[in-house]
């Protein structure tokens, strides 16, 4: 399997840490930002507390390895979230109002738990984010016809010979374009949304 | 076109339009697919996405304005459109419909949240108080009003406001109006018409007796119930009428207000001097009103009927009504006299008081009324309805001597001290009743008994010699037939005692005696009710026993706080009528004061000892709960919704000074406050149920309870402070662990609200009282329901059990399905506790553990700790904090953190004490150097929601025990963490080492016990199936025993070599879960998921000490290699009910000295 090589994970994990910083804040600055205001950070605190997530993340990601492990990256940018989101509140504690620190306690623990249902919907909405910065990413390496064909029938769940039909295109275009761009965007995800792994093997 | 053998599968070609193929397989398709027409019907025909392909369609839907992801909070309140929106929103009151229409406003029926009573809500239009006088004036007036309780009144509540509205609560009244039954049925018979007018002027005498005037009697305002009760309503509310006509400047608007109705006298019934100058109005002007409501009852018509408001006016003064023969053949001449006579146009000339109406009314209403019986008589004042009450029960206890005749046999022993009635099943028993002193100066005049024979005596007897006090009472023989409900009784002046002799279920077959002793009693227990005290005229809220266990204090809907004497059964003193009824009471420790609070928020202290009152300070809305410190240096009151505005305050008040001292904002309104008994913790109960635990030094939130899931009525704390009781209106009572905040029991049984709880003084029942008409006694280790107490539909409001143990006292009223309070038996109720609930001795004391210092810094739970290098450092973990520590010098040495080391759940240190090792939630493992607090390496065995229980460095220190809960066991070396066994054991829950480094102990919830070689991973030996989950292992320094830890077996010993089990200890049921040998091998030590720790010697198998670690929950304990110390951790525990981690606060370790034996 050829991961390494297209996978955005391997490409940051490569990559000077300064150049690593500027696409990890594009990719996950989105994600880590709803985040902290499910934690109550104030938008004020937030520009602070996400340089300090992602520069966590940035130090260590040459030393990551997610083992095989589905979904371990994502896993461990949560740790670190929780991690950050514990200081931060612990910091401001004291505070007059503390019915809402032990509120945020137990929802920091429910986020650790993998199991909990908080953990799915951090799991799901990474992987959503992540694949939103990604079809950014991949789509200047498409032409546009193709990426448009791919766009109707995979995003917008169009059948493929209404769209050929559209774009004056063979329907055998159609699919071979969903297919490029399906294929690029799971090489691009892989280590970092989960189910982008699991190559189909014929035979 | 390709052949068709070279067709991709349709699995395959799925998988390429997915874009799931590894490059080289895509492309390939991809060549096949680009020219083959066949594949691509396949593959519309397939059409599936997986969840990547679910995950992009997400993805493009989310929303690029991050606001747009909040969740929105907006005030979609469902209200009843017609209902103003501060009453629909009401808290006290829960709107059910509305009732009524009238000139003055809106009538809604509603329920009292609180105490649970249908009430009616009269709104009173906005331009009728709209300035701030009149708005003082109705409250003052209503509240004058309040006082009016009488049969034929509607009782008026109170005048409340929410927002802008101003209401009256009142009494609700099933009943028609008279205007409209004449309006639907016609003039009525004479009978009626009389009747209904006698009984409103009954209302009448007694409102002007209290020194009240209605202004505004007229048929709409006399309702008449079901059982035909006539009501007067809205006494009270003709105040608003002068300043609203002044107010109204035209004379337009001035008929408009007085046609729309009823603000100051009604045109067609008002009296021609009220009409002239309503501050003229005075009883002789209702007479008035009354009579032309009598016209209009007989005739079907007012006397005025025609004509503008000023031409009736005019005609009240100047005209005479035609007269009723004219108009009805059958009236007598006499009634036609009274009727000209209530009406006459000059006062002096009507019957002076409505009580000269009444009795010329009478004799139309006896005359013709013979064959039916009379008109409720009212109650006339207090005093006679206590007498009446007595006479009530007199006229009950007849009744029931009639029933019984057939059946046995009813002795009455009316002394000049009370009522003894003995009611038995046969005739022929004979008693023995015997006084118990107490004073031992007493026994030497004591020595009389009485011995009674029913047979002789069933007409009733009179026994002078009987005094007030104490009395046992005995079967002369024939104690195998027969038994008595009680051994023994209080006899009081003015009380009643029925002791009951019932035969025993088999008569034939003596049996023994049931032993009296017994902590459940036999139910001819039941309604062991040695005395009342009347005196309150209204529904007792709230009582307190004094702490010398001879007076009582009550307060009532009356107004009044009265002071009882207990012993003699005998009122004190009468404290009030207060201006609003008190809600709330406390006595202080040292019996000296009581405190109330009331619905305006003001809170009062009374001198029990001089009867002096002083006003502490006030809430901005009602208190409902006010209760002393256990130093009596303060008080503590609750705030909810009052006259004015709503109060959602906490409030600490100085008594010395009467200043304010503190102040807790609640989110709503609170309904219960307690303190623990050693001062240091406050509960606050909320109307909604919640319930909030704060420590008293900070005002600081400790934590918050789950609570009740509607109206919480009641929360106390348990003697020692460890536990506490709360009750809600789906009449459930909840048991609290306080330290873990946890629910510990829920009792069931009563069927509605429970109002009241009270501990006994040993803590080992609670006592509640309900709606229900019940009274209950709970075992509170048991939790099992002892004892029920039958207090006849009596609902309780209040209960208290005495400082000796030995009595309840309740307080409360009764309510008929209406909701009226309908008796009047507002007594109070003492009860005698049966031997086995009653009684003060407290349980020996544990011996407790000295505390030798404390190490403060952890932020949340501690779940692992090491002690060592002797006991001079120890290194601790938690929640989010690695800590080694100084123990001498009680600081922190250094703190231990890298991103992924949150959760620690155990740890230990290297034998050469310069390597800590720690096991974290989801999998990581991290070996720190102690001295540089670096890692020196991680890694993360799993990844999935599992604890890590076990870490534990081999007697070498090259390898690494590490057990993860429900996964499995690994031996790792310690330098690289790399595996050199894996031991799969699904349900696994932990793990020990033996001394030799080559074995291991492994236990698991399964009731799996094992001991495995750690060079290979195989099992060498199993153990017996374990009683109960595994939760916990330790092998003895020797290696020869080890002992495990059951939730519900307590703690097993085993011999390792045989796998034999050898002992078991501490068969209780608390949830043990750490067990550990002390070095020496002689003692045990194993902890609770609570504040205890047990000592259990090895040998004996004797628990030789219980060790409570105050109020924290423990988490984790080590032991020093010396044995003289162990260091416990906690703040928290594993709720196994809700599958969750709890926090319970002190995060502080602890070190204590252990005991040398």
């Amino acid at each position: 399997m050829n991961d390494t090589s297209l996978s955005l994970l391997a490409r940051l994990q490569r990559e000077p840490e300064s150049e690593t910083w500027n696409r990890l804040f594009e990719l996950y600055e989105p994600l880590v930002r709803v985040w902290l205001r499910k934690y109550d950070v104030q938008d004020a605190d937030a520009d602070d507390l996400v340089q300090e997530v992602l520069l966590a993340v940035s130090s260590d990601l040459s030393k990551f390895n997610h083992g095989g492990q589905p979904g371990a990256f994502r896993g461990w940018l949560k740790a670190i979230l929780i991690n950050r989101l514990r200081q931060f509140w612990r910091a401001r504690d004291r505070r007059p109002q503390a019915r809402r620190d032990s509120d945020i306690d137990a929802r920091l623990a429910q986020l650790e738990n993998p199991a909990s249902e908080m953990s799915q919907i951090w799991n799901r909405q990474h992987d959503q984010y992540v694949l939103r910065q990604l079809l950014e990413l991949v789509k200047p390496h498409f032409a546009p016809s193709t990426w448009k064909a791919f766009y109707r029938v995979t995003v917008e769940g169009q059948r493929a010979d209404l769209v050929a039909r559209e774009l004056k295109v063979s329907v055998n275009a159609v699919f071979i374009a969903k297919s490029r761009v399906l294929s690029r965007l799971r090489q691009e995800a892989d280590g970092l949304v989960e189910s982008s792994s699991g190559f189909f093997m014929s035979g | 076109m390709p052949d068709q053998i070279t067709h991709p599968s349709p699995e395959e070609l799925n998988a390429f339009s997915l874009g799931q193929l590894p490059v080289d397989a895509a492309a390939a398709v991809e060549h096949h697919v680009s020219e083959c027409q066949p594949c691509c019907e396949t593959l519309l025909g397939l059409a599936s996405d997986d969840t990547f392909v679910e995950l992009i369609q997400e993805a493009e839907q989310l929303p690029t304005d991050l606001a747009a992801d909040q969740v929105g909070e907006s005030g979609n309140r469902s209200s009843i459109p017609e209902i103003p929106a501060p009453l629909a929103e009401h808290p006290r009151y829960e709107i059910l419909g509305l009732v009524g229409k009238g000139g003055m406003g809106d009538v809604y029926k509603a329920t009292h949240r609180m105490m649970e009573r249908t009430v009616a809500l009269k709104i009173i239009n906005r331009e009728l108080v709209c300035k701030p006088e009149a708005v003082d004036r109705f409250h003052r007036e209503v509240k004058t009003a309040a006082r009016l309780s009488h049969a034929n009144i509607v009782t008026a509540h109170d005048a409340e406001q929410a927002g802008d509205v101003h209401f009256l609560v009142m009494e609700y009244v099933d009943g028609t109006d008279l205007a409209h039954t004449v309006k639907q049925q016609g003039a009525l018979s004479i009978v009626d018409a009389c009747d209904y007018v006698r009984q409103a002027a009954t209302g009448m005498q007694y409102a002007h007796e209290m020194g009240m005037v209605h202004r505004d009697i007229k048929p709409h305002n006399l309702m008449v119930t079901a059982d035909g009760t006539v009501k007067i309503l809205d006494f009270g509310l003709a105040s608003l009428a002068p300043d609203a006509l002044a107010d109204v400047d035209t004379v337009e608007a001035r008929s408009d207000l007085t046609a729309a109705g009823s603000i100051m006298g009604t045109p067609d019934f008002i009296s021609p001097e009220q009409a002239d100058d309503a501050h003229q109005a005075d009883i002789r002007s209702d007479i008035y009103s009354l009579g032309t409501t009598l016209y209009y009852l007989l005739t079907g018509r007012p006397p005025f009927a025609d004509g503008s408001v000023m031409h009736k006016l005019r005609s009240h003064a100047e005209v005479e009504p035609e007269p009723i023969q004219n108009m009805l053949t059958d009236v007598p001449e006499e009634l036609a006299e009274v009727l000209r006579r209530m009406m006459a146009k000059n006062p002096a000339e009507r019957f002076q008081t409505p009580a000269e109406v009444a009795d010329a009314l009478a004799p139309f209403v006896d005359r013709h009324r013979s064959q039916s019986p009379p008109p409720p008589t009212p109650l006339a004042a207090s005093v006679d309805s206590r007498s009446r009450g007595w006479k009530a029960l007199w006229a009950a206890a007849v009744a029931l001597c009639v029933s019984l005749a057939a059946a046995g046999a009813i002795l009455y022993l009316q002394t000049d001290n009370g009522t003894l009635v003995i009611e038995s099943d046969d005739e022929n028993v004979e008693i023995a009743i015997r006084p118990l002193h107490h004073d031992s100066d007493k026994a030497a005049e004591s020595s009389a008994s009485w011995q009674l024979h029913i047979g002789d005596t069933v007409t009733g007897s009179t026994v002078k010699r009987l005094r007030s006090g104490e009395y046992a009472i005995a079967l002369q023989g024939r104690a195998n037939e027969f038994e008595l409900s009680q051994d023994r009784f209080l006899l009081k002046r003015g009380g009643k005692v029925i002791v009951r002799v019932t035969r025993r279920d088999a008569p034939t077959e003596p049996r023994d005696a049931p032993d009296r002793t017994a902590t459940i009693p036999s139910p001819a227990f039941d309604g062991a009710e040695i005395q009342r005290f009347s005196g309150h005229t209204d529904n007792v809220t709230a009582v307190h026993v004094l702490p010398n266990a001879a007076q009582a204090i009550s307060i009532a809907g009356d107004r009044t706080l009265r002071l009882w004497d207990v012993q003699a059964g005998e009122q004190l003193a009468v404290f009030g009528p207060m201006a609003l009824a008190p809600f709330g009471l406390d006595v202080s420790p040292d019996g000296r004061y009581a405190v109330t609070g009331d619905y305006s928020g003001k809170i009062v202290l009374w001198d029990l000892k001089t009867r002096q009152r002083r006003d502490i300070g006030r809430h901005d809305g009602s208190v409902y709960c006010v209760v002393f410190t256990p130093d009596g240096q303060s008080l503590i009151s609750g705030g909810a919704i009052g006259l004015k505005s709503t109060d959602t305050t906490v409030r600490c008040w100085d008594i010395a000074s009467g200043e304010e001292s503190a102040r807790i904002d609640m989110p709503t309104r609170v309904r219960a406050v307690d303190v623990s008994p050693d001062g240091t913790q406050l509960l606050v109960g909320l109307l909604d149920g919640k319930i909030k635990l704060y420590d008293w030094e900070s005002k600081a939130l400790v934590r918050d309870f789950k609570g009740h899931r509607q109206g919480l009525r009641s929360l106390v704390f348990s003697p020692d402070g460890r536990q506490a009781a709360s009750g809600a209106t789906d009449g459930r009572v909840y048991l609290w662990d306080v330290a873990k905040g946890r629910l510990s029991a829920t009792l069931t049984g009563h069927a509605t609200t429970v109002a009241s709880l009270s501990f006994t003084p040993n803590g080992r029942h609670l006592v509640s009282g309900s709606y229900d008409g019940t009274i209950r006694v709970w075992n509170t280790v048991s939790h099992d329901e002892v004892l029920k107490l039958e207090a006849d539909k009596h609902v309780t409001h209040s209960l208290a059990v005495s400082p000796n143990g030995q009595y309840v006292l309740s307080g409360g009223g009764k309510y008929d399905e209406r909701g009226h309070h309908d008796d009047g038996d507002y007594a109070l109720r003492l009860w005698r506790l049966p031997d086995g609930i009653a009684g003060t001795a407290s349980d020996a004391t544990p011996a407790t553990l000295t505390e030798v210092r404390r190490l403060r810094g952890h932020q949340d739970m501690v779940n692992a700790v090491v002690l060592f290098d002797q006991h001079r450092r120890a290194v601790s973990g938690g929640q989010s904090s690695i800590r080694l520590w100084d123990v001498d010098g009680g600081r922190t040495i250094r703190e231990f953190s890298s991103e992924t080391s949150a959760t620690v759940n155990a740890m230990d240190v290297s034998p050469d004490g310069s390597q800590l090792a720690t096991g974290h939630f989801s999998g990581w493992v991290h070996v720190w150097d102690l001295d540089s607090g670096e890692t020196i390496q991680s890694r993360q065995l799993f990844d999935q929601a599992k604890v890590i229980r076990t870490v534990k460095y081999t007697p070498d220190g090259q390898g690494l025990l590490v057990v993860a809960d429900q996964h499995g066991a690994w031996l790792l070396e310690a330098d690289t963490l790399g595996d050199l066994v894996h031991i799969d054991l699904p349900r696994i829950r932990c793990g020990a080492l033996l001394p030799d480094g080559r074995h291991v102990m492994l236990g698991a919830y399964s009731r799996w016990l094992g001991m495995y070689d750690l060079a290979n991973g195989q099992l060498v030996q199993a153990f017996p199936e374990h009683a109960g989950s595994v939760l916990d292992i330790a092998v003895s320094p020797d290696g020869t025993l080890a002992a495990t830890a059951s939730p519900k077996a307590g703690v097993l010993l085993w011999d390792v070599k045989s796998a034999r089990q050898v002992g078991r200890f501490l068969e209780a049921a608390r949830r043990l879960e750490t067990v550990a040998f002390t070095p020496d091998g002689r003692h045990l030590l194993a902890r609770s998921d609570d504040q205890q720790l047990s000592v259990i010697a090895v040998e004996s198998g004797l628990e030789v000490a219980v060790l409570m670690t105050d109020n924290q929950v423990t988490r984790n304990i080590s032991i020093s290699a010396s044995g003289e110390f162990v260091l416990t951790g906690g703040g928290g525990y594993w709720d196994n009910e809700e599958a969750e981690l709890v926090s319970t606060g002190d995060y502080d370790l602890r070190l204590w000295q252990l005991p040398s034996r």
